[in-house]
């Protein structure tokens, strides 16, 4: 083989070493540069998110002073709030004069799907003891209903069936 | 680091010395040592004995080793010159075909050039076995040998002339007459030194008709005392000139100086070992240049991915922060909507009549003359209400009340009916029924039922 020939080889055998080194990084960086420009279009396209997050936060925050501001609120879905709920009826009996017969609470929702807790009391007391709870169950700090009232005469006094529902709020 | 600019060293070999020079840096470095058994040996001392640079030679050699003769060839005998010369040393003892090897180099005279001009040759040859040797010695001390060559042809070298010219010049006990013109050595002629005046009046005068000169104007002669120059100029009648340049060994300066080498001895396995070691040499280079550019590329490419490498990773941080940000926002739309759904469930329970305040009403409007014994009031939604698309406020809710009760006479229930109706709070009040009823002995009173409704909005 004639030295041209031969330097011929050599330099092919150098381009295919040169390729061999250098055509894996060149892949490397192929695949990585695809990554990074996937990675610029997936952030270009929530390049809003962080505003819009801010903007719901500040709207959440305007909700809460609105539902903060208002005389009544929602009773929490919790077992310890319907408890407190309960022991504050209790309360109301007791500081109106009346007297708890019997007491029956079931969970219902009403007003197409706004839960709520509905209690059914049965006391006895006269008609300004009557006045006295009623007013005392529309005080009450949470938004609450008298559903069924029935009067009905009794030995000495009067027996009382209400049924008092108290509006829950939403869980989810 | 200053790299030198050096020339192949000119090494001559000749019987009783060897000796180099090399221009390194436009300075000439001259060296000479004995000739001894060990010619590995003379060679590395004569590298030692001067500051040469590289390992690039150029051998020469004079002396017994070499036959050197200017030949007249016949008319058209100058393609056929290899076979003159190789004929003339045919039967000869030292420098036949099997124990030398020939070189040629072949002129045609000047002014009269074609195809039947008369031409003439100088014929050198090599001792094969000199010659081995020498190279053997070369290689195995690693010299780079460029070239060999009969070291009286290269000293033409050693200086330049413009014109045709004539030179003496005496080295190792031999007299070399050399004539030629500019560049171009067409005449050689060595004898035993020193040379009789008659004989090199003769030589001078047989280069100058083979030259196509009627004479030569001087002679310039290096190695030659003063004496001896003024001898040869009375002798010649002609002037003997120094060359322009020192020369003190021009026979290794030749050699030392790049040109036309007019007969190469290189033995052919010499040859292929030197394109060889020029191939290595490429191949050496072309790898290095080959690595370097790999290396400069695969850094820069290196550092281009380091570079896309923190990119990413940036860019990742920031995916994921967006990443949170969105789960985030999806928390807070579900707080939304539970807040929104929330703040609906008050505003569609906001009662229009507070049950205290009707029952109140209820109460008042008995009076005296009138027991309410029994009571009942459902609170429902308004089965006539049909909000819009999109209502948000209070549900209409109706309240229905049914009241039993007993009046001192049918004019006080009437009396209760139209109290509740009058209020404004109450619609359709009706009187469902109405009966007397004795209440006791002299004492009647009427049992009434009441149907009425109040609307919250």
């Amino acid at each position: 083989m004639k030295s041209s020939g031969r330097i011929a080889v050599t330099a092919l055998v150098l381009l295919a070493a040169s390729a061999g080194v250098l055509y894996p990084l060149q892949g490397s960086i192929g695949s990585l540069s695809t990554e990074v420009n996937r990675l610029d279009e997936d952030l270009a396209r929530d390049a809003g998110v962080h505003a819009l997050l801010m903007a719901k936060h500040n709207e959440l925050l305007e909700a809460e002073r609105r539902m903060a501001d208002r005389p009544f609120g929602l009773c929490p879905n919790t077992p310890e709030a319907e408890h407190e709920f309960e022991s504050s009826l209790l309360r109301a009996v007791e500081q109106s004069g009346m007297h708890r017969v019997k007491m029956d609470r079931r969970s219902e929702v009403r007003d197409g799907k706004a839960p709520s807790l509905a209690i059914e009391l049965v006391v006895e007391g006269d008609a300004f003891a009557l006045h006295d709870f009623l007013k005392a169950i529309e005080e009450m700090r949470f938004v609450t209903r008298v559903n069924h009232l029935a009067i009905e005469p009794g030995t000495d006094v009067r027996r009382v069936t209400i049924q008092v529902a108290v509006m829950l709020e939403q869980k989810s | 680091m200053k790299r030198r600019k050096h020339h192949n060293i000119g090494i001559v070999i000749a019987d009783d010395t060897i000796r180099a020079a090399q221009q390194v840096d436009g300075r000439l470095v001259l060296g000479s040592v004995p000739t001894g058994e060990n010619l590995k040996k003379c060679l590395r001392q004569l590298l030692s004995s001067a500051p040469f640079v590289g390992r690039d030679v150029v051998v020469g050699f004079e002396g017994s080793a070499v036959l050197i003769e200017s030949i007249v060839l016949p008319a058209g005998g100058a393609k056929e010159a290899r076979k003159i010369c190789a004929d003339r040393l045919k039967g000869d003892p030292l420098f036949s075909a099997e124990k030398a090897i020939l070189g040629v180099v072949v002129e045609g005279t000047a002014g009269s050039e074609g195809p039947g001009s008369q031409g003439f040759a100088i014929m050198a040859a090599v001792d094969k076995d000199r010659l081995a040797g020498v190279m053997k010695a070369c290689r195995e001390i690693e010299l780079e040998v460029n070239a060999v060559e009969a070291a009286a042809l290269a000293s033409w070298r050693a200086w330049t002339s413009e014109s045709l010219n004539v030179r003496l010049v005496r080295s190792s006990g031999h007299d070399i007459v050399l004539a030629g013109n500019g560049e171009k050595l067409l005449f050689c002629r060595i004898v035993e030194a020193p040379m009789s005046t008659p004989d090199l009046r003769a030589t001078v005068g047989r280069a100058a008709s083979l030259l196509g000169a009627e004479a030569f104007d001087s002679l310039a002669a290096v190695g030659l005392d003063e004496e001896e120059r003024e001898d040869i100029s009375e002798g010649l009648k002609m002037p003997v000139k120094e060359p322009a340049c020192d020369v003190d060994d021009a026979v290794a300066m030749g050699l030392a100086t790049e040109g036309t080498v007019l007969a190469d001895f290189t033995p052919p396995e010499e040859r292929i070992l030197r394109e060889k070691r020029r191939m290595r040499k490429v191949s050496l280079a072309m790898s290095g240049a080959c690595a370097v550019l790999v290396l400069a590329v695969g850094v820069l490419r290196l550092q281009h991915l380091g570079g896309l490498e923190d990119r990413k990773l940036q860019l990742e941080q920031r995916y994921d922060i967006v990443q949170a940000d969105k789960q985030q926002l999806a928390v807070l739309e579900e707080q939304l909507t539970r807040q929104g759904l929330n703040e609906a469930v008050i505003a569609r329970a906001q009662p229009g009549h507070r049950m205290s305040t009707l029952f109140r009403l209820l109460a008042s409007h008995a009076g005296d003359d009138v027991a309410l014994e029994t009571v009942k009031i459902n609170d429902i939604e308004n089965p006539a209400f049909d909000p819009p698309e999109g209502y948000v406020g209070p549900i209409a809710r109706q309240l229905e009340v049914r009241v039993n009760g007993l009046a001192r006479n049918s004019l006080s229930v009437r009396e209760f009916a139209d109290g509740l109706l009058a209020s404004g709070a109450f619609e359709d009040v009706r009187l469902e029924a109405s009966e007397r009823v004795l209440l006791g002995i002299g004492v009647d009173g009427e049992r009434f039922r009441i149907y009425t409704r109040a609307e919250t909005h």
